[in-house]
């Protein structure tokens, strides 16, 4: 063997080291695939990585991780800001949990899974502990708490929550919260905005849930519920302690108690624009009509 | 065999039987084959019953390829997947009978009857049911309600379907949303409709209802519907409610139909007040009431 041929064979073989050195500084986007392993170079499509935590590893902060056919991903414990892309027509199923903690001005995306509890009724299926999450085209089912939200802020957009035995949605500290063209069904309490939290739900139906469907339960949170239809619960919409709730353009009816105002300082004003009909009352407590402008 | 190798062959069986108490996820696909292990991704099964017989009670079928896929005898919690972008066809009849406390989800599915105009799509016998994003065409009856359970349908097509779309026999408590009914009900007389309630409570929001057929919506006994945000359309009447059953309509549309509203005499509708109802041969009729309501 020539020294010329040896010399291009030590290049050649130490080219995807140096490769995968200068492409980890700029990896905008990684994929994730059932068929991956996350000791691949995920940057390259035809080399995926296996797991979510694998592509989160590898991705720059702020990067993508796309997930490109179905199958089983295994939850993720997220501590940078990253954006989880499920490629529409898979199924990215996750049975453990998503838990985003995230730096005050961070955010993490995602959009597409498909969360179930690998044990029916245990766990959160998404807790937010810190930073900015949106949630998008996800479906949640049959956890403890469909999503626990503290942090500094969550939207929830195009998403199923269904089958969780406690709360579905659950804003747990001072934190702004929308929710909307998303469905709450068969849990135990729907969104709940409690702790101080303030949560704008919109175009959403919330059905079927064993308790309250949409209340403002804590210190000072605020909640406004703007198009939505709230069926077949204890109460349909629900404001206890220091709150205040807003309805306006919803339909509340099939509910045990359509409209509750509980306590000293609970404001329940309607826009006087909802159907509002109760299988035992429509209304318990005071409603403050305000007009629209 | 020797007696170690006997032990390690029960060992393997014993650890078969416990990797099978954890089967949150099984797959499915038209390459499949029911006796594989489902839960790896690369040996799947072929049908339905396959996957729900290998995943565990509330566990997730996943079904990942165009095909068809067999019908279902659902008798244990699950929830059906199919990845969307692909067609998982079944001309045989989903059954669910699980428990009163326990959920069936259909997501992603289409169901149309081997033999147009008859069977029945979905049964459900007891237990809940969640059906999303599906397609039901050209059975006799659609979805039948039996249960008096909790049924939710959203982004669901129903179409073709000879007696009714959906009917409703239990006292189930059911949520119909952002749904499409078109062409149920092809008969000529009470109970063909797109849906057929017989008892319970309906909700009923942002759907179409669009004829040929004998009516969108049809009320019977002592069954309650409260239909927003919907459309109803080209059929000979358009809300229909008979014996003691209840109406309520916020935010709908009932047009070109031959009778818009019919309240039986010892029913009763109510409306909100913004409702369009008009362009019908005759808007209201029957001899119930048609009270107005204020909203709030």
């Amino acid at each position: 063997m020539s020294k010329g041929i040896l010399f291009g064979r030590i290049v050649l073989s130490a080219l995807p080291l140096l490769c995968a050195a200068s492409l980890e500084a700029q990896v905008a986007r990684v994929f994730v695939s059932v068929n991956g392993n996350d000791a691949n170079i995920c940057s390259d499509i035809a080399t995926p990585c296996r797991t979510f935590g694998g592509g989160i590893a590898q991705v720059d902060p702020n990067g993508e991780v796309i997930v490109i056919d179905s199958g089983s991903y295994a939850g993720a414990t997220i501590n940078k800001p990253v954006k989880l892309n499920v490629a529409a027509g898979a199924v990215a199923f996750s049975g453990l949990p998503i838990v985003v903690n995230v730096g005050p001005s961070e955010v993490v995306v995602l959009r597409g899974l498909t969360l179930k509890a690998a044990t029916p009724g245990v766990g959160n299926g998404i807790t937010l502990n810190g930073g900015t999450l949106v949630v998008e085209k996800t479906v949640i089912d049959g956890w403890y708490r469909g999503i626990v939200l503290s942090g500094a802020r969550a939207v929830i957009n195009d998403t199923t929550v269904r089958n969780c035995t406690e709360y579905s949605i659950l804003g747990f500290a001072a934190l702004p919260v929308t929710i909307e063209n998303s469905r709450v069904l068969n849990g135990g309490w729907g969104i709940s905005g409690g702790s101080g939290s303030t949560v704008v739900v919109s175009r959403t139906e919330v059905a079927g849930n064993y308790w309250n469907g949409i209340q403002a339960a804590g210190p000072g949170s605020v909640v406004d519920v703007q198009n939505c239809r709230i069926y077949g619960g204890t109460r349909g919409l629900y404001v206890t302690g220091t709150s205040t709730l807003r309805v306006s353009d919803s339909v509340v009816t099939g509910n045990s108690v359509a409209l509750e105002a509980n306590g000293v300082g609970a404001v329940l004003e309607s826009y006087g624009n909802n159907v509002v009909k109760g299988v035992s009352a429509d209304v318990l407590g005071t409603i403050t009509t305000v007009s629209t402008q | 065999m020797s007696t170690r190798n006997v032990l390690i062959v029960l060992a393997l069986v014993a650890s078969c039987g416990t990797a099978e108490a954890q089967v949150a996820r099984v797959f499915v696909s038209v390459t499949g084959n029911d006796a594989n292990v489902c839960s790896n991704i690369a040996t799947p099964c072929r049908t339905f019953n396959g996957g729900i017989a290998q995943v565990d009670p509330n566990g997730e079928v996943i079904v990942i390829s165009s095909g068809s896929y067999a019908g279902a005898t659902i008798g244990k919690p699950v929830k059906i997947n199919v990845a969307p972008g692909a067609v998982a066809f079944s001309g045989l009849t989903l059954t669910i009978n699980v428990a009163s406390s326990e959920t069936v989800v259909l997501r992603g599915i289409t169901l149309k009857a081997a033999t147009p105009g008859t069977g029945t799509g979905i049964q459900l016998t007891s237990g809940n049911l969640i059906v999303e994003d599906s397609v039901v065409d050209g059975w006799n009856l659609g979805i039948v309600v039996d249960s008096a359970g909790k049924v939710f349908v959203s982004d669901t097509t129903v179409r073709s379907c000879v007696a009714a779309g959906v009917r409703v026999n239990g006292a189930a408590v059911v949520a119909i949303d952002n749904s499409r009914f078109v062409k149920n009900g092809l008969g000529l007389s009470p109970g063909y409709a797109g849906v057929d309630q017989t008892a319970g409570l309906l909700f009923v929001g942002g759907t179409e209802f669009t004829g040929a057929g004998y009516s969108g919506i049809s009320v019977r006994n002592a069954a309650q519907s409260v239909i927003e945000r919907s459309h109803f359309s080209h059929f000979q009447y358009g809300v229909i409610s008979y014996d003691t059953a209840v109406v309520r309509l916020s935010h709908t549309t009932v047009v070109e139909n031959v009778y818009g509203i019919f309240t039986d005499n010892t029913a009763f509708t109510e409306t909100f007040g913004n409702n369009e109802i008009r362009g019908n041969n005759i808007n209201f009729s029957g001899s119930g009431p048609v009270n107005p309501v204020a909203l709030q």
